[in-house]
């Protein structure tokens, strides 16, 4: 790892920046609580760019109308400065969001009048956003990506999937706009956009003209336009900053305000040459992905390596000291906090107004020696500092990682904000191997070791790679429910499924296995079909062309980065609850046929009654043998289940480019949004409560044997390489981390669970609040060991006024 | 091959020795410490324990007891203990877990299944299996054959010992394990009687085994108000160890988290009071005082 001989003691206090630096934390204070307590606003511009844009240049190809909204947003949204060095908001308004209809516009009708929750918490529609937003309605309600995905399903099986929706089978992944990963940050910082644009201008014109070029020919048109509108919106900001300075009587609040207008005069236009210069010209950038389609998993990758030349540079020439390299990236997480979204309701529920603006940090450089920076211990700083909710930092660990580099991300994780989570970085380098081995050019070692994580826990390639979400994020618990209706939907009464079967009728569990696998892969079938189509309405109605510049492999094919233009394109089905629905199976194999203390009768019973009156029942399948215990048979048979959905899901096709996708086992938020959808489930779980999280994370309160034992259960859950993810969250008492010797245990729970197999891991301190919910409803609690030499019990069991003494310390340790 | 009673194989235990470690724990004590925080260590055989607070009233102990020692009282089982033999048929049935048996027969390859789980995690972290109690050398063969078995398969073998054991078991562990986790709680023989049961006979003569025989030995004391935390006491407990050259002690301050199994066991609950962070801070004084490094684990 590159070190510098370099501490605050042994440099003066740098002055190489006109900041003021005398306010700047006070300023970085100001601004976090401004966007804690602010209610975040729906901003109406970009909807009247909308309606605009798509009026004047009707008749246009897509591609050219789609730069053009994207243009007119840069340069006609409302701009302003609030004390941040680093500039550029996302709308006219502090802490505003933007609507994005061309998606899906049905929650304009159907929620309007409701509560509405983004990453902040509680968003604000002004009237007049509600009066834009009725005219899109009308005018995009049959023209959306999922109308016209739902259409288009319509016309080819003959059947409206709208149903399948509803019914919580999946959820439309085209029914939201989505970030799709990393973009190539490096190539702006270092190039700059006048190169692009200026190759972009070459390309066309040697362009042949003819009719099969014309898609290739509309692109770079449309390319052309957009990266120019990126660099003239950062010359607003140049002409505001000086016309404000002009006015500004303080000469240090000047000063600073005329450096801002001299970096916006030159980046992204022109290729940083410093620190100040790359994180202002990162953020345009990132900025601009966003302003284009701001949602989940626009991933700035591995941030602390593209930007360590520029930050060694100004710390050699004694430009900036770390401490002020500190203050900048608070002023930067400000920026990200700020960055909200809304796609309405149920969109808020599967993502919790989660933004998935992830920074890696660790992983090996091409050659495989440890790229950790330390300017990475500082990203680690200012999340301890900021306790932030964006961006997430993601390790990507390996056995080389030097071990104060490791306890920094410890004195984060241990922090409480669960942060870095961890990837297992040879597993991701060994999936990008098999995964791309398949595709026409296969892939370089050198690539496939310059990884990143592509927004929660997947992963793909920094800068020449990106994701589209497809599948529709099927729900395998839901799974259970149609085989034990046969098929049919308690909830809506729908036959969604496919007939296996009266479910009292089977004589074996392997029965109700094979019937559980023919409703899946029904379920799978049907997913495919539907997201194949959606991809389609995507490339129609909202291919990116900012994004395209940004993704390396789109220029050169000439194709934008939806239809695959990406030098290494992938297909990320999304797939959740799969440890609901093997924990239901287990229970039915333990209970009906294993012991039968129930006939499967009694169970059906039970479940249509949603427990009520059959407490007994529900204890008993509560109780029955659950993931996350190490149990040799248990965990085998969820290693057999993961595994035959995999086959199962490889037998129906490639996906949408050609290709055998692996599936993303995680869950985001939607074990909420499904779980509110379903009825009670043979794993004891009542109707409407929230699945299991994660994709290999136990059950709450079913883990009994401690940490190890869940952690060798999770990381030996899935075939990670197989698989394109998996998710893990544990939980700890922060007395169980304490010190020095609690350090090293940390490392060494994720150094074994890595050495297990396991892929993504995230460790989250309970804090005194579950403690407290733990004191209240003990059955789902019993899992919390408390730590103390030579004494073992579990939370659950203490006395009250025990239970409150740990609760104090835990307070106090936090 | 040994049996022996084990009451509870403690997984991803931190506080009991170096590293990730799995602590298995023998009941049975021939000691009965005034303060002890996991009363139901001390008999050798299973107990019932019973925790009323988390009784949701379903009834169903009270249908399987085979001897009534189950009753019914304003919505929640009760416990006879006079009744009570400990056969554990209601715990077996009891969804809430307010019913356990602490306690259960196993063989050592029975525990060393469990053991050998964890045998990564012990590697990639310095850990190993660490014997606790109840008094593991009570365990006898039991005992030694868990820890042989143990260092067959390489791990590391903390033993945390009371000290009162026959010198015979106790060498013979000396000679095999890595690290001794040594209580020491008075150093009064009279008092040690009164608050122990035993005098400190046999526990100072294993000591100073322990502290002669060129293996690690961390001292750790129990540190109880009013019992043994007088300056008398940690002068002479300062002076015992100083022949040693042994400077360093762990010090474990009474905490109160055991309490609720007193209840759960049908015993009275002991009356001692948890330190208040000045009165520990004096009492910690006076080993400084006496050249004595307390560390709190």
């Amino acid at each position: 790892m590159p070190t510098l001989p370099f501490t605050s003691a042994t440099a003066p206090a740098a002055q190489g920046y006109s900041i003021d630096w005398s306010t700047a934390e006070q300023r970085v204070t100001e601004l976090k609580d401004f966007l804690m307590n602010a209610p975040q606003v729906m901003d109406p511009e970009r909807l009247r760019c909308l309606l605009d844009v798509y009026e004047e240049f009707a008749g246009e190809p897509v591609y050219y109308i789609r730069a053009k909204l994207f243009e007119r947003v840069l340069l006609t949204k409302k701009i302003f400065l609030d004390g941040n060095p680093i500039v550029g908001t996302l709308t006219g308004i502090r802490a505003g969001v933007n609507p994005y209809p061309e998606w899906n516009v049905s929650w304009i009708k159907e929620e309007m009048q409701m509560a509405k929750m983004a990453s902040l918490g509680e968003m604000k529609i002004p009237q007049e956003t509600e009066e834009l937003l009725m005219q899109v309605y009308k005018k995009w309600k049959n023209r959306t990506c999922i109308a016209l995905n739902n259409k288009m399903y319509k016309d080819k099986y003959g059947v409206n999937p709208a149903q399948y929706s509803k019914a919580g089978l999946y959820y439309d992944n085209v029914s939201v706009a989505s970030g799709s990963g990393i973009a190539d940050y490096p190539m702006a910082l270092n190039k700059g956009l006048r190169a692009v644009v200026d190759d972009l201008k070459q390309r066309l014109l040697d362009c042949p003209t003819t009719l099969e070029n014309k898609e290739k020919h509309d692109l770079y048109r449309a390319m052309i336009v957009a990266t120019e509108a990126v660099i003239a919106h950062s010359h607003r900001y140049a002409e505001l900053a000086e016309k404000t300075a002009a006015g500004e009587t303080d000469p240090k609040a000047k000063a600073e305000l005329l450096e801002i207008a001299e970096i916006c005069r030159r980046v992204p236009e022109f290729p940083a040459r410093n620190f100040r210069e790359a994180i202002q010209s990162f953020w345009f950038i990132h900025l601009a992905i966003e302003v284009e389609q701001m949602a989940c998993a626009t991933s700035p990758g591995r941030y602390g390596q593209y930007m360590y030349p520029f930050y060694k540079k100004d710390i050699e020439e004694g430009k900036l000291t770390k401490e002020q390299v500190l203050t900048l990236l608070k002023f930067q997480w400000i920026k990200h906090m700020e960055l909200g979204e809304y796609q309405g309701g149920s969109y808020a529920m599967t993502l919790s107004g989660h933004t998935g603006q992830t920074i890696t940090i660790g992983g090996i450089d091409a050659f495989g020696r440890d790229a950790s920076t330390e300017l990475e211990e500082l990203l680690l700083e200012t999340q301890i500092c900021m306790r932030g909710i964006q961006p997430t930092l993601t390790l990507l660990y390996h056995p080389k990682m030097k071990t104060s580099y490791l306890n920094k991300v410890v004195e984060c994780i241990r922090g409480g904000s669960g942060q870095p989570q961890i990837l297992n970085n040879t597993v991701v380098i060994e999936r990008n191997l098999a995964r791309f081995a398949q595709y026409k050019d296969g892939i370089t070692l050198e690539d496939a070791r310059n990884c990143g994580n592509y927004g929660c826990v997947s992963t793909g390639i920094c800068g020449k790679g990106s994701f589209i979400t497809q599948e529709d994020q099927p729900c395998l618990a839901k799974v259970v429910e149609l085989l034990l209706n046969n098929g049919k939907c308690p909830v809506t009464r729908k036959n969604v499924g496919i007939e296996t079967g009266d479910p009292c009728s089977f004589n074996t569990f392997e029965e109700v296995y094979e019937a559980y696998k023919k409703q899946l892969k029904n379920l799978f079938t049907i997913s495919r079909h539907h997201s194949d189509l959606s991809q389609m309405a995507r490339v129609q109605v909202v291919p990116s062309i900012f994004r395209s510049v940004m993704y390396d492999g789109c220029i050169d094919k000439g194709m934008c980065e939806e239809a695959g233009g990406t030098r290494y394109p992938q297909v990320n089905p999304i797939m959740t609850a799969g440890i609901d629905a093997a924990n239901a199976l287990l229970a039915i194999k333990h209970l009906v046929f294993d012991t039968k203390q129930l006939t499967m009768a009694q169970l059906l019973e039970a479940l249509a009654a949603n427990f009520e009156g059959y407490e007994d029942i529900r204890q008993l399948c509560y109780n029955a043998p659950k993931h996350g215990n190490d149990y040799p048979d248990v965990e085998g048979f969820v290693q057999r289940f993961y595994r035959d959905i995999d086959e199962l899901h490889s037998s129906v096709g490639p996906d949408c480019f050609g290709y055998r996708t692996p599936l993303d086992a995680y869950s985001l938020s939607y074990h909420n949004y499904f779980g509110s959808l379903m009825g009670a489930l043979p794993t004891g779980r009542k109707a409407g409560v929230a699945l299991t999280d994660g994709s290999v994370s136990a059950m709450p309160g079913t883990d009994h044997e401690g940490v190890t034992a869940l952690i060798k259960s999770g990381a030996e859950a899935i075939d990670t390489v197989r698989y394109g993810a998996n998710h893990f969250n544990v939980k700890f008492l922060p007395s169980a981390l304490e010190g020095a010797q609690g350090a090293r245990n940390l490392i060494s729970l994720i150094k074994t669970y890595c050495d297990f197999g396991g892929s993504h891991i995230q460790f989250n301190c309970v804090s005194s609040a579950t403690l407290q919910e733990a004191q209240h409803n003990p059955a789902e609690y019993k899992d919390l060991v408390v730590r103390v030499a030579g004494f073992s019990a579990y939370f659950t069991r203490l006395d009250k006024g025990v239970q409150n003494e740990i609760i104090k310390r835990t307070e106090y340790a936090q | 091959m040994s049996q022996g009673i084990v009451y509870n194989i403690q997984r991803m235990s931190t506080k009991d020795g170096p590293g990730i470690r799995t602590t298995v724990f023998l009941k049975g004590c021939p000691l009965r410490c005034l303060w002890c925080s996991n009363p139901e260590s001390q008999q050798t055989n299973p107990q019932l324990l019973f925790f009323s607070s988390l009784c949701t009233g379903c009834g169903l102990c009270l249908s399987v007891c085979p001897h009534h020692a189950v009753g019914m009282q304003a919505g929640i089982s009760t416990h006879n203990a006079a009744l009570c033999q400990h056969c554990g048929a209601c715990a077996a049935q009891c969804p809430s877990h307010a019913r356990e048996i602490s306690g259960k027969s196993m063989s050592v390859d029975e525990v060393m299944a469990v053991v050998k789980k964890d045998a990564l995690f012990y590697e990639n972290s310095g850990g190993g299996v660490t014997f606790g109690g109840g008094e593991p050398t009570a365990g006898g063969q039991f005992f030694l054959d868990l820890v042989a078995a143990s260092l067959d398969e390489g791990f590391h073998v903390t033993v945390d010992t009371c000290g009162q054991s026959s010198a015979k078991i106790f060498d013979k562990a000396l000679e095999l394990a890595d690290v001794f986790l040594f209580d020491c709680k008075h150093m009064d023989a009279e008092q040690h009687a009164k608050l122990t049961g035993h005098d400190n006979s046999l526990i100072l003569r294993n000591m100073q085994a322990a502290l002669s025989s060129g293996k690690e030995v961390r001292i750790r004391m129990p540190l109880i108000p009013h019992m043994n935390d007088d300056e008398e006491n940690i002068a002479a407990m300062a002076a015992f160890f100083h022949t040693f050259d042994r400077h360093e002690i762990e010090v474990m301050p009474y905490h109160a988290f055991g309490l609720s199994k007193y209840t759960a066991l049908g015993k009275a609950q002991p009356d001692i009071y948890s330190y208040s962070p000045e009165a520990l801070h004096a009492v910690l004084a006076l080993f400084t005082k006496h050249g004595l490094s307390p560390i709190i684990v």
